[in-house]
């Protein structure tokens, strides 16, 4: 599957992207939200998980753009949070999110959510 | 932690040293009374990547602090807590504490227990929480589907009724099914009450809905999972269970983070650095190769071929922009010290109790990494003397109309092929009386020397100087300027200080670009070229041989400025041991490690040029009096001398040939 | 007989060599100093350079002439006549340096030509006899019996070892 990875901390990007592309997925990625929609801009891809807490542009803002972009209006958004975000959580799925996962995440879990969210 | 993530955790300890920096930079800036929203963004941003990073690789001191302070941070971004000088010199120390913290989840080692509690406390306090609200350790709370014993098979009946904008979050009900049919046997109804005729169906919208019988032994825990995320948007029933609904109050919207405009992300690559190494010298390589060529050609060539002349020109051009570049990629700036030293002021300023503030300038000046490396000590040991020595205590300052607050200047220029680092202080400057005073005590010079003012305040760095009257732990034991001086000088550099009496003191340290290249003295000795390095020079004497005395178990000294040198003759040392001295040969007088001289007869001296350092040791055990090794122009090979090595050599020898003489003379006096 | 073909002024040895068709051979570069034929491993060899001088070291052994300039790197040549004991060359541009390979370090040889590249089935190449109360001369790995000669092996990683005692080294300058 096609996926966006878009986190502002470059470690965890790496994490992110190499837990994924291990699963054998393709991934893209950006390090904020306007990165992120300059590689929307040119690639669909099936799935996109990112941080809400980002520079120049947020999780939230990314997300917004994404539901109103005529490409990726379905496409499933799995953001990441911290446990006690819960006000967050809302907001976000508010505001168009599909899933979240924790941070600190386990990498075997987030295979299986994107899993989950992804066709089989 | 996961073995899988291991080989991230280099990373993100590099990632938390920018977020330190961050932090420093913006929290500063806070104290210094700056408002900008941006500031607190970017310094939350920071705390929050530590702490996410910190629980994926399970450093558990580092989650519920970095917790605490994000939440400080939160609030005030959010309005809740007022910024304040006092909030901000806590936040500091905060930082500060975290950065050790950090520091020692990285090198493994454990700090005391409770050591970031007393701050933890004070965190909390200006939070407005108190510590048991954080959350517990750093243990990653996951949201796999928890694989629940197999127990009875149960029946459970489910009904699920998606609302209308389900599908706008891109939640799939057919995945959802899938998943249900994977926890047992499912029957399933469709529920098409509310599907509109359709002329009226809006294509995104949910209007199906389904009731679900399912036996599983997989228990209750596993079905909700399958719904978890899209509780909200749908009404979910599964019978015989309380329904846990996710609460849905109302709360008050969740301030939405504002658009911040942070640093622009450059783009970076990283690079094993043997590669670099090799690229800087492969470009070494050209423009020697370069040199070579423009010898090669001589005026008739340019003559039966003008386009050449151009095309060589351009040739040169080219290849001195190609080394400028690829020094250029060893660079970094000197902020990755100067960053550091913020903390050390605070740190003395509160030993000593004295007001100090620090000023950088020039961080972004670019310089070599490995030259970087070296001159954090340095710097350090004389941030240590200006605050320790230099600054007087705030009564005093006022008494002689200064401001309460002394001042630390730290800052960093390039001057041509130089850096220039200067570390200068508003303090009392050097006591020169003091200073002379304590050289003559300690035979360091003679008692009727006559010294410039300069030449006073340089005799700081003669070894075994110290004015300190007691050794404290700011100023540390013994390492004086004379080591400062030394570390410096291996650099290629320069040191010096000047001072007035009662406005301050400024030390300057002067520095190659790069080390790979070096400012050398080309001299012929014995037929060959050999490099000595500029910045050991002292002095070159053409007409030497006046100055010339023996010493008897010692060798030939030559005397300079009231005191003597051993005096060596390099073409007895290249050339055969009987060789003649030439009439218009040169000494050289050069500094050596331990603060003496030495003087180096050579034939000539042929000039003086900027040359690349090749190691000899590749091929060949180190050679005695020899640093290393230069291609000049013409394609040979020529030795840089190691005075200081030179000096060890010819002082053992002449050594070695009085114990042969003393015992030869006692034989005979036997005999 | 080997031929007394010199080689001189290549940068290279012609291309890899094709292996003949025999894998019980190895193959060797033979050179002359004084009367005397020796040769090395092919796959140590690097390069041959005609002789064209060097940077003398100070404060090294004698047989150590100096350095040269190999495209960027400084290399030692060794004067393989004194590492003998047979006394110093004196060197001509009909010379011949031939770089060799030691480990991860390069070394240069100077030799008085280089004679042929030979193949020499592995029944040919004998061990160094052990002398009964001499020491074993520590500068050969074997030889190799032609028709009507006799070859000594070098031992590389022995000849710029500055650790060599005894009486075949020469001593080392004050």
């Amino acid at each position: 599957m096609k996926i966006l990875a878009v986190d502002d901390s470059p470690t965890l990007l790496e994490i992110l992207v190499c837990t994924l592309v291990e699963a054998g997925h393709d991934v893209r990625e950006a390090g904020d939200g306007a990165e992120a929609m300059k590689v929307l801009a040119v690639d669909e891809v099936e799935m996109i998980i990112s941080d809400l807490h980002m520079a120049v542009m947020s999780g939230f803002e990314l997300l917004h753009k994404v539901r109103q972009s005529p490409v990726h209006q379905g496409t499933p958004f799995v953001f990441l949070t911290t446990e006690c975000d819960d006000e967050l959580k809302r907001a976000a799925r508010h505001a168009g999110a599909t899933a979240w996962m924790v941070k600190p995440f386990d990498p075997v879990s987030l295979v299986q959510l994107v899993q989950r969210l992804g066709p089989t | 932690m996961d073995s899988k993530l291991e080989r991230f955790r280099t990373m993100f300890l590099d990632e938390c040293d920018e977020h330190g920096r961050t932090l420093e930079r913006t929290l500063t800036a806070l104290q210094r009374g700056a408002r900008n929203h941006d500031l607190v963004d970017d310094a939350f941003r920071a705390i929050h990547s530590i702490k996410g990073g910190a629980g994926m690789f399970g450093f558990d001191r580092i989650v519920p602090f970095a917790h605490v302070f994000e939440t400080v941070l939160d609030g005030v971004r959010a309005g809740r807590i007022p910024i304040s000088e006092e909030l901000m010199t806590a936040a500091l120390r905060a930082a500060d504490c975290l950065a050790d913290l950090i520091l020692a989840a990285g090198s493994n080692t454990d700090l005391a227990a409770g050591y970031e509690n007393m701050m933890l406390g004070t965190l909390a306090r200006l939070a407005g929480i108190t510590v048991a609200d954080s959350p517990a350790g750093g243990t990653s709370r996951v949201n796999a589907t928890e694989d629940a014993p197999p127990g009875e098979m149960e029946r459970w009946s489910i009904q699920f009724f998606p609302h209308r904008g389900l599908l706008k979050r891109a939640n799939e009900p057919l995945f959802i099914v899938r998943q249900l049919q994977e926890l047992g046997t499912l029957a399933v109804t469709a529920d098409l009450s509310v599907l509109p005729p359709f002329a009226q169906l809006q294509p995104a919208d949910a209007y199906l809905g389904w009731s679900f019988e399912l036996e599983t032994a997989r228990g209750e825990a596993a079905i909700r999972e399958i719904f978890q995320f899209v509780e909200d948007d749908c009404d979910l029933s599964i019978t015989q269970v309380l329904p846990v609904m996710a609460a849905a109050e109302a709360d008050p919207a969740a301030a939405v983070p504002h658009e911040t405009m942070a640093e622009p992300m450059t783009s970076t690559i990283r690079v094993d650095i043997d590669r670099i190494d090799r690229l800087v010298n492969l470009a070494g390589e050209i423009a020697i190769s370069q040199a070579l060529v423009a010898q090669l050609i001589d005026q008739s060539l340019f003559n039966a071929n003008p386009r050449l002349f151009q095309e060589l020109s351009q040739l040169l051009t080219h290849t001195q922009n190609l080394q400028d570049s690829v020094m250029a990629i060893r660079a970094q700036p000197i902020r990755t010290i100067f960053d550091r030293m913020p903390r050390l002021v605070r740190e003395l300023a509160e030993q000593t109790g004295k007001k100090i503030v620090l000023r950088t300038a020039g961080e972004n000046t670019e310089i070599d990494k490995t030259v970087i490396e070296q001159l954090s000590d340095p710097i350090m040991h004389m941030i240590r003397n200006a605050a320790g020595h230099g600054i007087e205590d705030s009564a005093e300052r006022v008494v002689s109309g200064k401001p309460a607050e002394g001042l630390i200047h730290l800052s960093a220029e390039q001057r041509g092929s130089r850096i220039v680092i200067e570390i200068g202080d508003d303090g009392r400057g050097i006591d020169r009386e003091k200073v002379r005073h304590k050289a003559v005590a300690k035979n360091l010079i003679s008692a009727d020397s006559v010294l410039s003012t300069e030449d006073i305040d340089n005799l700081i760095f003669l070894p075994g100087f110290s004015t300190a009257d007691k050794v404290t732990s700011i100023s540390g034991r013994g390492v004086g300027m004379d080591v400062v001086k030394r570390n410096i000088q291996k650099l290629g550099g320069r040191v010096n200080v000047r001072s007035e009496p009662g406005r301050g003191s400024t030390v300057v340290l002067t520095l190659p670009l790069t080390l790979a290249v070096l400012e050398g003295m080309i001299v012929r000795v014995a037929g060959e070229s050999y490099v000595i390095p500029i910045a050991s020079i002292v002095e070159c004497r053409a007409s030497w041989q006046k100055d010339v005395g023996e010493v008897a178990g010692f060798g030939e000294v030559l005397k300079v400025r009231g005191s003597y040198v051993a005096l060596v003759h390099l073409n007895r040392v290249f050339g055969s041991a009987a060789a003649a001295c030439k009439q218009q040969s040169v000494a050289i007088i050069a500094e050596i490690e331990g603060g003496g001289h030495i003087g180096l007869v050579v034939d000539e001296i042929v000039g003086q040029q900027q040359v690349v350092i090749k190691s000899i040791t590749d091929n060949l055990d180190p050679v005695a009096g020899i640093a290393g090794a230069t291609i000049l122009g013409d394609g040979r090979v020529a030795l840089i001398l190691d005075a200081t090595e030179i000096s060890k050599i010819n002082a053992s020898r002449a050594k070695a040939a009085w114990h042969s003489l003393n015992s030869e003379n006692a034989r005979r006096n036997v005999a | 007989m080997i031929g007394k073909r010199r080689i001189t002024d290549y940068d290279d040895l012609p291309g890899p060599i094709p292996a003949p068709e025999d894998a019980d051979v190895q193959q060797f570069v033979s050179f002359i100093v004084g009367e005397q034929h020796y040769c090395v491993d092919i796959m140590a060899v690097r390069e041959i350079k005609a002789w064209t001088g060097t940077t003398s070291l100070p404060n090294t052994q004698a047989y150590i002439r100096g350095v040269i300039n190999l495209r960027g790197a400084i290399v030692p040549v060794v004067d393989l006549r004194m590492r003998f004991g047979q006394g110093l060359t004196a060197p001509t541009p009909a010379h011949v340096v031939v770089i060799v390979a030691i480990g991860e370090a390069q070394s240069g040889l100077l030799v008085d030509g280089v004679s042929d590249i030979v193949t020499v089935p592995r029944k040919d190449i004998a061990a160094i006899p052990d002398l009964e109360g001499e020491e074993r001369n520590p500068f050969f790995s074997g030889l190799v019996t032609g028709q009507d000669s006799l070859m000594a092996v070098l031992a590389l990683d022995q000849l710029v070892s500055q650790r060599i005692a005894g009486h075949l080294s020469t001593s080392t300058a004050a």
